[in-house]
């Protein structure tokens, strides 16, 4: 039976491809600059971007391919989120790649790195919209190979190499241990199909092997999206990676593993919310805690964002534990705002480079307020923002995350919240006050900003501020979209 | 009569096998090797479990994870070979430009 | 169980496969590691045709002997140079993950043992049909045509990524 494909469901992933593609080939061209490469991937993001916001206004929903591709209003929302992370990201890599310019070697190496970062968005669209596990785990492939070689795309500097074998090592035994929960599924139920695991689920007392299935399933998760205590490779990989990809592999690929998660969580095994609901408010504590705790021993400002992005998974996981319509959306938003704000810290710490190289440790920052008083303005809003003041689009993603937490009853969880956003907001804040109370040490440092970063941190920043002045902007088409 | 148990216990084994390899042992490629053990495990499973449901979905399953461990393959080896040009060791304990 | 010479050569290969498994994890010289995951990779492959499965037999023996083992023999040479490498494993390591797999195996085998029902999955008397047919079938023709095209898509980043890390750079 030939199977019918509405192609008009698969119109951002087909606008993705099609961008790969042209990447592709005017890679070849030998006199073409590369920042063409660059250019062309944020206008084929944004096409899509573009579709995909239609889509949603349009409720243009549906599932094709003989069941696997699921087109719904959560799947389209997470669309528009990695898509903008994409943009975000190949705009503050264009002048990124192109900071030593003189390694003429390198800038020929910059088609594949567009490419892979296109491929890697594919991965996250078809892991937000897989109807069906294993069109779940080739997503997760698909994004976490493309990663694995984006964070030693520096090869001839050791540490991105290394930081390339930590993430392919530790990630390919997370793929396995999620392969084998799959395993486990399919055992325990018959099928691999999220809608017909659901019904199975729904209609009898669970087999063990579905609760060792979904047990294997959360380690797997848990080391692709760094929750504790299955983190330890983050610091690693955001320290050695190059800075943008950095920034990437903490926002787009986190957002995408939370999709899968709460697709198969939330909508294969509903019913089993009894059974898993404890164990996510326990590693919800631990993300937090351990998260923050460690953030504040760091002085390089790399693995502090690191550590904080480990903590910001715990807070995605409050709304994640509460299961019900609110908790998911809040959820979802919060990812949003947390992949806007991150990206924008990132560009921020790349801005904040001196001729030496980056500024990495907190002491670089000294003085920075005065130095460059545009750049640390931003840098601050950022950091506020990831702390959750007002009126930031931080605070409103906490807001939500922790009022739904309420809804569904975990005071608990609540108040470990609270206290872990105080303990965040004393290093994010501390980075502050060394920017602007304490007196630099070195040289006056004044080259010029690039011009890209500086649109990509604008754009974040104008994002930031306008989720946090106008939530319901997208607090609203959040909420529709739940599962 | 061979029961789907005995293949599952069979593939839980080999499964752990592949875990304790990945904990214990420090050579990246070691690790790789370990890592296809538990691929492998899974499969197994996989191929046992349609087998007694009379599906063939299950093979079909297996038959992209191969894909998928090829291509890991391909891209690991490549990572673990341009660190080893750096480091001239692929010990993953000695290779700590990065403090953990 | 009865002892038919059956059970007796399903026997023979889950041995094999499990104590290759075993010398892969333990054994010290990484050419002796990669030989025996051949032996495993064998037995596996054996075991799929003991599940009627014909078809991803013979793909194991090509994909993962004949393309992924030789792939990894390769990167042994590339990397060792010499073929003895001694490993030393500290106690603390060796401990935790004894713990966390002894755990683990625990899991799983109280989970297999105390799944009701299991359905004889040989030597039911049906005949041996060949899977072929209906894996091309179910790939090209139904349901499975996205994860088949996924997959390519998957060959894509794998050539990508490997020429990336591993092109030598062309002199200005």
């Amino acid at each position: 039976m030939p199977i019918d494909i509405n192609w008009q469901l698969l119109m951002p992933e087909l606008v993705i491809g099609l961008t790969l593609l042209l990447v592709l080939v005017f890679d070849m061209i030998d006199s073409l600059s590369k920042t063409v490469l660059g250019w062309l991937t944020i206008v084929g993001a944004g096409i899509a971007l573009w579709v995909s916001v239609t889509m949603r206004l349009d409720s243009t929903y549906g599932i094709t391919f003989g069941g696997m591709f699921a087109v719904d209003g959560f799947s389209v929302f997470f669309n528009i989120i990695f898509l903008v992370s994409t943009m975000l990201v190949s705009l503050i890599s264009i002048n990124y790649l192109r900071g030593d310019s003189a390694d003429r070697r390198r800038e020929r190496r910059q088609g594949p790195y567009y490419l892979l970062i296109l491929l890697a968005t594919l991965g996250m669209m078809l892991m937000a919209a897989g109807n069906e596990l294993i069109v779940v785990f080739l997503g997760l492939e698909l994004m976490s190979l493309s990663l694995y070689v984006l964070a030693g795309y520096f090869r001839e500097h050791a540490v991105s190499s290394e930081a390339g074998m930590k993430y392919l090592l530790l990630g390919a035994f997370a793929s396995a241990f999620f392969l084998y929960g799959i395993a486990l599924l399919y055992g325990g139920t018959g099928t691999t199909s999220i809608p017909a695991i659901a019904t199975v689920v729904a209609s009898g007392s669970p087999s063990p092997l579905l609760l060792a299935g979904m047990f294997l399933l959360i380690v797997g998760f848990g080391f692709k999206v760094a929750i504790v205590p299955f983190h330890q490779w983050a610091p690693d990989v955001y320290d050695g990676a190059p800075t943008t990809i950095a920034a990437f592999i903490s926002a787009g690929p986190k957002a995408a593993g939370f999709a899968a998660f709460l697709r198969i969580f939330t909508e294969a095994l509903q019913h089993l919310q009894p059974e898993w609901g404890g164990v996510v408010i326990l590693l919800a504590m631990l993300t937090m805690t351990v998260g923050n705790v460690l953030a504040i021993a760091q002085t390089n400002i790399k693995r502090m964002l690191a550590y904080s992005s480990v903590a910001h998974a715990g807070y995605v996981l409050i709304g994640v534990a509460a299961a019900n319509r609110e908790g998911i959306s809040s959820a979802m938003l919060y990812l949003l705002v947390y992949c806007i704000m991150n990206i924008g810290a990132f560009a921020a710490v790349i801005l904040a480079k001196t001729s030496a190289g980056e500024r990495l440790t907190l002491s670089d920052y000294a003085g920075l307020g005065f130095r460059k008083p545009l750049l640390a303005l931003f840098l601050t809003v950022m950091l506020l923002s990831l702390a959750g003041f007002p009126p930031t689009a931080g605070f409103v993603g906490k807001f939500y995350v922790f009022k739904s937490a309420v809804q569904a009853g975990h005071i608990w969880l609540v108040a470990i919240g609270a206290v872990n956003t105080a303990i965040s907001a004393f290093y994010y804040l501390r980075v502050v006050v060394t920017m602007y109370m304490r007196e630099p040490a070195g040289e006056v440092d004044v080259s010029p900003y690039p011009r890209t970063l500086v649109v990509g941190l604008v754009l974040a920043a104008i994002g930031v501020l306008l989720i946090g002045i106008l939530p319901s902007l997208v607090f609203d088409a959040a909420q529709n979209s739940g599962l | 009569m061979l029961e789907l148990e005995y293949y599952l216990i069979l593939s839980a084994l080999l499964f752990t096998t592949g875990v304790i390899g990945v904990l214990v042992r420090r050579n990246a490629i070691i690790i790789f090797m370990c890592i296809e053990l538990m691929l492998n495990a899974a499969n197994l499973a996989f191929v046992a479990i349609s087998r007694s449901l009379g599906q063939t979905e299950g093979q079909v399953f297996v038959f992209f994870v191969m894909t998928v461990a090829a291509a890991e393959v391909a891209i690991g080896l490549a990572i673990i070979v341009s660190v080893f040009k750096h480091r001239q060791t692929i010990n993953v304990d000695e290779v700590n430009s990065l403090k953990g | 169980m009865e002892f038919t010479l059956k059970t007796l050569i399903f026997y023979g290969f889950a041995l094999l496969t499990v104590a290759s498994g075993i010398v892969v994890v333990t054994v010290r010289n990484i050419v002796h590691a990669a030989f025996s995951l051949m032996v495993t990779l064998f037995g596996v492959a054996g075991l799929y045709v003991f599940l009627q499965a014909d078809f991803l037999a013979a793909t194991q023996v090509i994909v993962y002997v004949g393309g992924i083992l030789v792939l990894i023999l390769f990167g042994v040479m590339m990397t060792s140079g010499r073929l003895e490498m001694r490993i030393h494993i500290e106690r603390g390591q060796l401990l935790l993950g004894a713990v966390v797999a002894i755990a683990l195996l625990m899991l799983l085998l109280a989970v297999i043992a105390n799944t009701p029902q299991w359905k004889n999955v040989a030597d039911d008397g049906t005949q041996l049909q060949p899977t072929t047919e209906s894996i091309g079938t179910l790939i090209l023709n139904g349901q499975f045509l996205l994860p088949f095209e996924v997959v390519s898509v998957l060959l894509l980043v794998a050539l990508i990524g490997a020429a990336l890390i591993s092109r030598k750079e062309v002199r200005e």
